[in-house]
């Protein structure tokens, strides 16, 4: 069906149908299209990680990821150590939510205290090493961690605040349609699956906004998505899939490649069991280097991806180390481990991938597959429907070696790995390797950052010795605006940095 | 009547607790809703908080038992994912979908008629042909493929109309417009097959005889017997396109019901999508019913049984 509509839109723009856009008369709202918007506004409960960009903007919490991955001050003003297992917090004053409730230590309890309830909060595993949140007084609180636990400030960012006294006012149902936080914009109409529309809040603490609004419209078909960027309908539309780039860019607008924080994978580590062949390191080495992901980018992304350098995170993220790469392709080498391994000829193995639940995943799925049958590696291959992903993923129903997109936002640092590939029998355990859990400890103890970014270092290279997984590449977010629109940023968690925006007239 | 009425009510009740059963039962072998509800973070702990909360830790009768005394109490409950009362949800989502089928189903079977008679009375003609010929296409053309067209022609390159969304009347012009040609076909056809076998009877033959203006004849004698196909089809398509414009909506970025619906059953809403379904069979059950009530007014001969 897609590749229907490419043609058309295709041939359209060649045939020269599409004209420039009209100027524009004063539009001082930045009208913003995706494919979906939240189905409620409640930012907690949203499993995704996509919809922050709606959230991010009237909603802020004590921390928020900069441009690096690095965690910055919000509604924090400051924080210390008092001892290993001891952070204070000193608020920020004066801070007030859209209907006027104070923001203060009350509510930074309440939300922590809500956000590790996994009934309220998909994050409720980033909070659950908090084990108290004490308030010292109205400006300052202090939280108290079960063991030394580096990640906390990194992990407080998915935390966003909500007005106790409101929600509590207006229940669970009346904030999900109609949320208050402290954001520089205020929600101010929600139709749920249309649009999210907001205003700029005059009574914000920070800097204000050049624009009086933002709206999130609501277009699920791609080619309606272009069409009415290209029509003046809208100024950005989110998710532009490789094969339409070159036509939006035809059309005079302005295209932005966005590497976002989620780490392309292959797993090769099963939770809390072990399959033969993929135990032996040498095999799972071998397999990182019979893949081309050069390749797979340049075919699959038309190079607008970003390799995964023999890591879990890129560059945005917090504990990305240079001195670590990428597997070369090298099939001679791949063989030669194998034959190493004691499996000179290879062996069979079920794999499974995922049909529509990442970005040319079916396409990535076979190119890997055929990869492995290369250096004599027989995969049989199961492509699964997204949601059935999800069903065995969550049982432990998956194939020894299968597909995941990682998200290591909003926390930017290794909670991934620290979820899914340590011993804690608390978590998921795939890969659980004594000297890897060590490391890992060492790191989420480190509270110095530069101790935590050498332990981060190690912890990466010891990683990609081990190859718990095959390293493809961060999944690319293409995301197009009209010219008019300028000083768009976009960040590595999907958000948008409107402060510096301004349409042209 | 009264008690007719009685019995096609007693019918509708009876067809809408099959249509909560049936999705009852589909909905959950589609898989676990919980799934899509906790993070990739989540232990095995918090799942069987969450499974708890949402009241999925019980048996399935004991689930279906409570799903339908509940609805016995006209209690739909609260979807999972909007947090919202599912009542609420789909009669804000039934609102754009009701009005652009209702406005495609007239237009269509107003288009649909004129060009049947037109087509059955120059019988084997150019202008027969040709009508058939645009009828049998715009039946054949994807709606998607009509959508995406119209949508670059008019709304893109011509600007005539907004490329999408749902508010005022320019914005119905193009999705109510592709769902007319997608149906007028099968009610020109079929208008112009009825019409076909009504001409050949020999009361029409009668009436030209009396020297009646033929137009009359067409609209007053033929037409008035072969309506009844006609609005059975027109019917039949109204109900169809309810919960069926899913592709037209999706296409337009309209919020309605089928949107709503495929949306529910992807993130296993169970409360929503059994809250849909149902409403959607209450409706589809009553239009039926109107259908037949018209043919009571066609055909007194309906009636008298």
């Amino acid at each position: 069906m897609t590749r229907i509509v490419i043609a058309f839109v295709a041939w359209f723009a060649l045939i020269g149908v599409v004209a420039g856009p009209p100027e524009a008369v004063a539009a001082e709202a930045l009208r913003i299209t995706m494919p979906a918007i939240p189905k409620n506004l409640d930012p907690h409960r949203d499993p995704a990680g996509q919809m922050l960009p709606v959230y991010r903007l009237a909603f802020e919490g004590l921390t928020k990821p900069d441009e690096s991955g690095r965690p910055v001050p919000v509604l924090a003003e400051s924080w210390k150590l008092l001892n290993d297992t001891t952070w204070q917090f000193t608020l920020r004053k004066g801070v007030k939510f859209h209907d006027g409730e104070p923001f203060n230590a009350e509510v930074v309890k309440w939300n922590i205290d809500r956000a590790q309830d996994p009934k309220n909060s998909v994050y409720a595993a980033r909070v659950k090493p908090i084990v108290a949140v004490e308030i010292v007084n109205e400006h300052t609180v202090t939280l108290r961690t079960r063991q030394p636990f580096a990640s906390l400030i990194g992990n407080l960012m998915a935390v966003l605040m909500l007005p106790p006294q409101y929600y509590q006012k207006v229940g669970p149902q009346g904030f999900t349609t109609a949320p208050v936080g402290t954001g520089p914009f205020r929600v101010v109409r929600f139709t749920p699956d249309a649009e999210v529309r907001m205003e700029r809040h005059d009574g914000y603490w920070g800097s204000k906004p050049g624009l009086a609004g933002v709206t999130f419209r609501m277009l699920p078909e791609t080619a309606t998505r272009i069409a009415a960027l290209q029509a003046g309908d809208v100024d950005v539309a989110y998710h532009v899939p490789p094969e339409n780039i070159e036509q939006v860019k035809a059309a005079g607008l302005n295209v932005f490649p966005v590497h976002i924080g989620q780490a392309y994978l292959f797993v090769l580590a099963q939770p809390k069991t072990t399959i033969e062949p993929l135990k032996n390191k040498l095999v799972r080495q071998a397999i990182n280097y019979a893949v081309d992901k050069d390749a797979i980018i340049k075919a699959f992304t038309k190079g607008m991806a970003r390799k995964l350098e023999g890591q879990v995170v890129g560059p945005d993220g917090f504990g990305y180390t240079g001195k670590v790469k990428a597997y070369p392709y090298d099939v001679a080498k791949a063989r030669a481990l194998l034959k190493e391994a004691g499996y000179p000829n290879g062996f069979k193995v079920k794999m499974s991938g995922t049909n529509e639940r990442y970005p040319q995943d079916k396409e990535i799925s076979q190119a890997v597959a055929q990869y492995l049958r290369q250096v004599g590696i027989e995969v049989e291959l199961n492509l699964l429907e997204a949601n059935a992903w999800t069903d065995r993923f969550l049982k432990f129903k998956l194939d020894p070696i299968w597909i995941i997109g990682v998200n290591y936002l909003p926390s930017m640092d290794h909670t991934f790995a620290s979820v899914h590939f340590t011993n804690d029998p608390s978590t998921r355990q795939w890969f659980g390797d004594a000297t890897f859990d060590e490391l890992y400890r060492k790191q989420v103890t480190a509270l110095d950052v530069n101790e935590r970014r050498a332990a981060l270092e190690r912890f990466a290279e010891y990683i990609r010795d081990q190859a718990p997984a095959l390293f493809l590449h961060q999944i690319p977010l293409v995301i197009a605006a009209s010219p008019k629109v300028k000083g768009l940023k976009f960040q590595a968690d999907y958000t948008v940095d409107l402060t510096q925006v301004q349409i042209g007239r | 009547m009264i008690p007719y009425l009685l019995r096609r009510g007693a019918f509708a009740a009876l067809v809408m607790l099959g249509a909560a059963t049936v999705m009852f039962g589909i909905i959950r072998l589609s898989g676990d809703p919980i799934a899509l509800f906790v993070g990739d973070a989540a232990s095995e702990e918090d799942v069987a908080t969450v499974r708890r909360s949402l009241g999925l830790d019980a048996p399935l009768w004991v689930q279906y038992v409570r799903y339908v005394s509940r609805i016995a109490r006209g209690d739909l409950g609260v979807s999972f994912r909007y947090e919202q009362p599912v009542v609420g949800l789909v009669l804000n989502a039934l609102g754009p979908t009701l009005a652009l089928t209702a406005l495609a189903t007239v237009l269509a079977t107003a288009l649909g008629v004129v060009l049947g008679v037109v087509a059955s009375v120059r019988r084997n003609s150019a202008l027969d042909h040709l009508t058939m010929v645009l009828a049998v296409t715009g039946q054949c053309s994807p709606v998607f493929l009509t959508a995406i067209v119209a949508v670059l022609l008019f709304a893109v390159h011509l600007r005539w109309f907004p490329t999408s969304g749902w508010g005022g009347a320019p914005s119905m012009v193009l999705p109510v417009g592709t769902l007319t040609l997608f149906v007028v076909g099968r009610i020109a056809r079929m208008t112009r097959a009825a019409m076909l076998e009504v001409l050949g009877k020999d009361y029409i033959r009668t009436a030209h005889a009396k020297g009646l203006h033929p137009l009359g004849v067409v609209y007053a004698h033929a037409l008035k017997n072969a309506a009844i196909p006609v609005v059975t089809i027109a019917g039949a398509t109204f109900a169809a396109l309810l919960g069926g414009v899913v592709v037209t909506e999706t296409v337009f970025g309209i919020p309605g019901l089928g949107q709503l619906l495929v949306r529910a059953v992807l993130v296993r809403d169970f409360p929503l999508a059994q809250g849909a379904i149902l409403i959607t069979a209450f409706l589809v059950t009553w239009v039926n019913l109107l259908i037949d009530l018209t043919y009571a007014v066609l055909d007194p001969r309906i009636g008298r049984d």
